[in-house]
C-alpha cells in the first residue's frame, strides 16, 4: 500500500512542472508588452519599468521561469499588482470559503444522486426511471448562474428565508454558516448530482442482472438487504472515480456561484482580478486550484486501491 | 459509397442482427433516427431556432435596440411578451437577437476545440510511442485545471472578448475531442484491413483518409452535438460574469448578467433568457443522445 501512494505521488512530479509550465506562459500569451498592459492605462513610464523590473520581465524567459519555479515551490506566489499583498496569503484566507462550498456541493450532489441512481438502477424502463432520467437531463442543461438568480428570486426575495448574498464562516455559526450556504451549495451541486445519478443507475442497472444478484434473491434475502448490500457495493466503486472526475467541475463552477451569492472566495477573487489586471493573483488562484484538485484525485486514487486491491499495482 | 460503410463490425452482420433487409449504413442510421421521437423533436427545435436567429431582423416584434424610458421594467404584457429591460427595450427581440451570438458562439468554440483537439489525437493514436506518451502528458495537464478557472486566466491575459472567451472554452474543450480521436485511431489501427493495406505498400496518409476518417466521424458527430450545449452554457456563464460576449452585443447569458441587477424589479429579464439557454442546451443533449443511439452499435460503444 505504502509503494502504490508514492507511487502515485512520483507520477504527479511530471504532471505538476507541466501545470506550471502552462501557468507560468501565460504571461508570455499577453499581446504587446505586458509592462505596459499590466500597470494601466495611464502608467507613467517609471511605473512601467518598476513592474517591469518587479516582475522580472527584463530578464530571459528561461532564467524567469527557473526563478518563478523556485519562488513557488518555497510557497512564494509573488505579489498582487492590486493591493501590494502577498498572493499566498490573500488566497488563504479566501480558500475556506471556497473548499467549505465545494465540500457541501459534493454532500447535497450524494444526497440527490445516491438514492435517485438507486430508485433508477432499480426500475430501469419504468416511470420512475424515466423521471429521474429525464430530471438528470435537465439538471444537466440548466446554467448554474440562472439556477442560483432563480433560488435567490423564490426563497430569499420573494419569501426571506435565505439570505440573498454574503458568508459565514463556519468557526462563527454553524446555523449561519448552512444557511448562507445551502442555496449556493445546491446551485453548484446540481450538474454533479446529475452526472452521479447517471452513472450510479447505469452500473445499479447492470449489477442488478449479475449472477450473485440472482443468487442473493433465490436464497430468499429481502430484496432491500440485496440492493444495499450486493448491489450498492458493487455499483459504489465507479462512483468514486466519477466523483474524483467532478471535483474540477465543482471548483470551477466556484467562479461563477460565488459571483451570483456574493460569497468572497477564490473564484470571486480570480473573477475580480482579471478587471484590475492582477496577473500574479490570477496565476496563484490557478496554481492553487489545481493544487487541491490534483490532491483530492490522489486522495481518490488512494481510496480506490484500498477499496479495490485489484487496481494496486504488484 | 458511405462513410459508415467502413465500420469495423462486418455490414452483413449487422444487418443481419437489425432483422431488415440489406441497407446502407446511412439509410440504417436514418431509419434508426426516425425513431427517436424526442431526439427529433430536439432537432426540429434547434433548425427553427436557427432560423429564429438568422431571421431575426424580420421576425423580431421591436427594434432590439430601440428605447422606451416610458415603459422601463416592465413584466410581461401583450405588446412586450417578455417584458422590457432597463432602457424600455423589448425583451424578446432582445432574446431573439442574442440567439445570434449564443448559437454562433457555441459553434465557434466547438470548432476551435476541433481544431487544437483532432490533428494530435490522430497523431498520438497513428504513431504512438513516445510522441503519443508525450501528447497524452499534456493532455492530462491539461485536464487537471478545473476548467472555468482556466478560462477566467486565459480571458485576463487575451483580454475580455467573446472571442478570447471562445477561444478559453475551445481550449477547454480540445482534450475531450483529443482522446476520443486517439482512442478511435488506435482502434482501427489495429484492426486487420489496416495491417493488410499497409502490407501492400498504402501511405499513412492514405490509411489515416480512406479507414480511420470514416470510423472516426460518427462518434465525433456525437460529441460534437454535446459539446455544442457545454459550450454554450460556458459562454453563457463567462457572459454573465462580463468576461465574454461585450456590450452592444449581447448573448443570452450576458442579458442574464445584466438584468442580475434588477432581480428583485423586473425577473423577467432573467426568466426567459435563462430558459433560452437551457431549453437549447437540453435540445443539444437529447440530440446528442439520439444520434449516439442510432449510429451503428461499435460507436455506441465508444461514446
Amino acid at each position: 500500500m505504502l509503494r502504490f501512494i508514492l507511487q502515485r505521488l512520483l507520477a504527479l512530479i511530471p504532471l505538476l512542472l507541466i501545470v506550471s509550465l502552462i501557468v507560468f506562459s501565460l504571461v508570455l500569451l499577453i499581446p504587446g508588452d505586458p509592462a505596459y498592459l499590466l500597470a494601466g492605462e495611464d502608467a507613467t513610464a517609471e511605473e512601467v519599468e518598476a513592474i517591469r523590473e518587479d516582475m522580472g520581465l527584463n530578464k530571459p524567459v528561461l532564467v524567469r521561469y527557473v526563478l518563478w519555479l523556485g519562488a513557488l515551490v518555497q510557497g512564494d506566489l509573488g505579489t498582487s499588482l492590486f493591493s501590494d499583498q502577498p498572493v499566498l496569503d490573500v488566497i488563504l484566507e479566501r480558500l475556506p470559503v471556497t473548499l467549505s462550498l465545494a465540500i457541501a456541493a459534493t454532500l447535497i450532489a450524494l444526497a440527490i444522486s445516491i438514492p435517485a441512481g438507486i430508485i433508477a438502477g432499480t426500475h430501469s424502463g419504468q416511470w420512475s426511471d424515466r423521471v429521474v432520467t429525464v430530471g438528470s437531463s435537465i439538471g444537466l442543461a440548466v446554467p448554474n448562474f440562472w439556477l442560483g438568480l432563480m433560488l435567490v428570486l423564490v426563497l430569499a426575495i420573494q419569501n426571506p428565508w435565505f439570505p440573498a448574498t454574503g458568508y459565514t464562516p463556519i468557526s462563527e455559526s454553524l446555523v449561519g454558516w448552512w444557511q448562507h450556504v445551502l442555496l449556493p451549495a445546491f446551485t453548484l451541486g446540481l450538474a454533479a448530482a446529475a452526472i452521479l445519478t447517471r452513472q450510479l443507475r447505469g452500473a445499479m442497472v447492470e449489477v442488478m442482472q449479475q449472477d450473485y444478484v440472482r443468487t442473493a434473491r433465490a436464497k430468499g434475502l429481502p430484496y432491500r438487504k440485496v440492493v444495499a448490500k450486493h448491489a450498492l457495493k458493487n455499483a459504489a466503486i465507479p462512483m468514486v472515480t466519477i466523483l474524483g472526475l467532478q471535483v474540477n467541475s465543482l471548483l470551477g463552477g466556484t467562479v461563477i456561484v460565488e459571483q451570483v451569492f456574493g460569497m468572497p472566495g477564490i473564484g470571486q477573487l480570480a473573477v475580480a482580478s482579471v478587471f484590475t489586471r492582477d496577473l500574479p493573483m490570477i496565476q496563484g488562484v490557478v496554481i492553487m486550484a489545481v493544487f487541491v484538485a490534483v490532491l483530492v484525485n490522489l486522495l481518490v486514487d488512494i481510496s480506490y486501491g484500498y477499496f479495490n486491491p485489484k487496481v494496486r499495482p504488484r | 459509397m458511405s462513410e459508415l460503410a467502413n465500420s469495423p463490425v462486418p455490414a452483413q452482420l449487422d444487418q443481419v442482427a437489425d432483422g431488415a433487409a440489406p441497407q446502407s449504413g446511412a439509410q440504417r442510421f436514418l431509419r434508426r433516427f426516425r425513431q427517436q421521437r424526442l431526439s427529433l423533436s430536439a432537432l426540429v427545435f434547434l433548425v427553427l431556432l436557427a432560423l429564429g436567429a438568422t431571421f431575426a431582423p424580420w421576425i423580431a416584434p421591436h427594434d432590439p435596440l430601440v428605447q422606451n424610458l416610458d415603459r422601463v421594467l416592465e413584466g410581461p404584457s401583450a405588446a412586450h411578451w417578455f417584458g422590457t429591460d432597463e432602457l424600455g427595450r423589448d425583451v424578446l427581440s432582445r432574446t431573439l437577437f442574442a440567439a445570434r451570438i449564443s448559437l454562433l458562439a457555441a459553434l465557434q468554440a466547438v470548432v476551435i476545440a476541433l481544431v487544437i483537439g483532432v490533428p494530435p489525437g490522430l497523431i498520438a493514436g497513428m504513431w504512438g510511442g513516445r510522441v503519443d506518451s508525450l501528447i497524452m502528458r499534456a493532455t492530462d495537464a491539461l485536464m487537471s485545471f478545473p476548467p472555468l478557472i482556466l478560462a477566467v486566466a486565459l480571458i485576463a491575459v487575451l483580454g475580455p472578448s467573446l472571442t478570447n472567451a471562445m477561444i478559453a472554452v475551445g481550449v477547454l474543450l480540445s482534450p475531450t475531442f483529443l482522446r476520443l480521436m486517439r482512442a478511435t485511431t488506435m482502434s482501427v489501427a489495429q484492426e486487420t484491413y489496416v495491417e493488410a493495406a499497409r502490407s501492400i505498400g498504402c501511405t499513412q496518409g492514405w490509411i489515416i483518409r480512406k479507414h480511420v476518417l470514416p470510423n472516426v466521424v460518427s462518434p465525433l458527430f456525437v460529441q460534437i452535438s454535446v459539446f455544442a450545449g457545454v459550450a454554450m452554457l460556458a459562454e453563457a456563464g463567462l457572459s454573465f460574469l462580463g468576461l465574454g460576449a461585450q456590450p452592444p452585443d449581447s448573448s443570452w447569458g450576458a442579458m442574464v448578467g445584466r438584468g442580475f441587477r434588477y432581480i428583485s424589479h423586473a425577473p423577467s429579464l432573467i426568466v426567459f433568457p435563462g430558459l433560452a439557454i437551457a431549453v437549447t442546451v437540453l435540445a443539444l443533449y437529447v440530440l446528442g443522445d439520439g444520434l449516439r443511439d442510432s449510429l451503428g452499435r461499435e460507436v455506441r460503444r465508444e461514446t
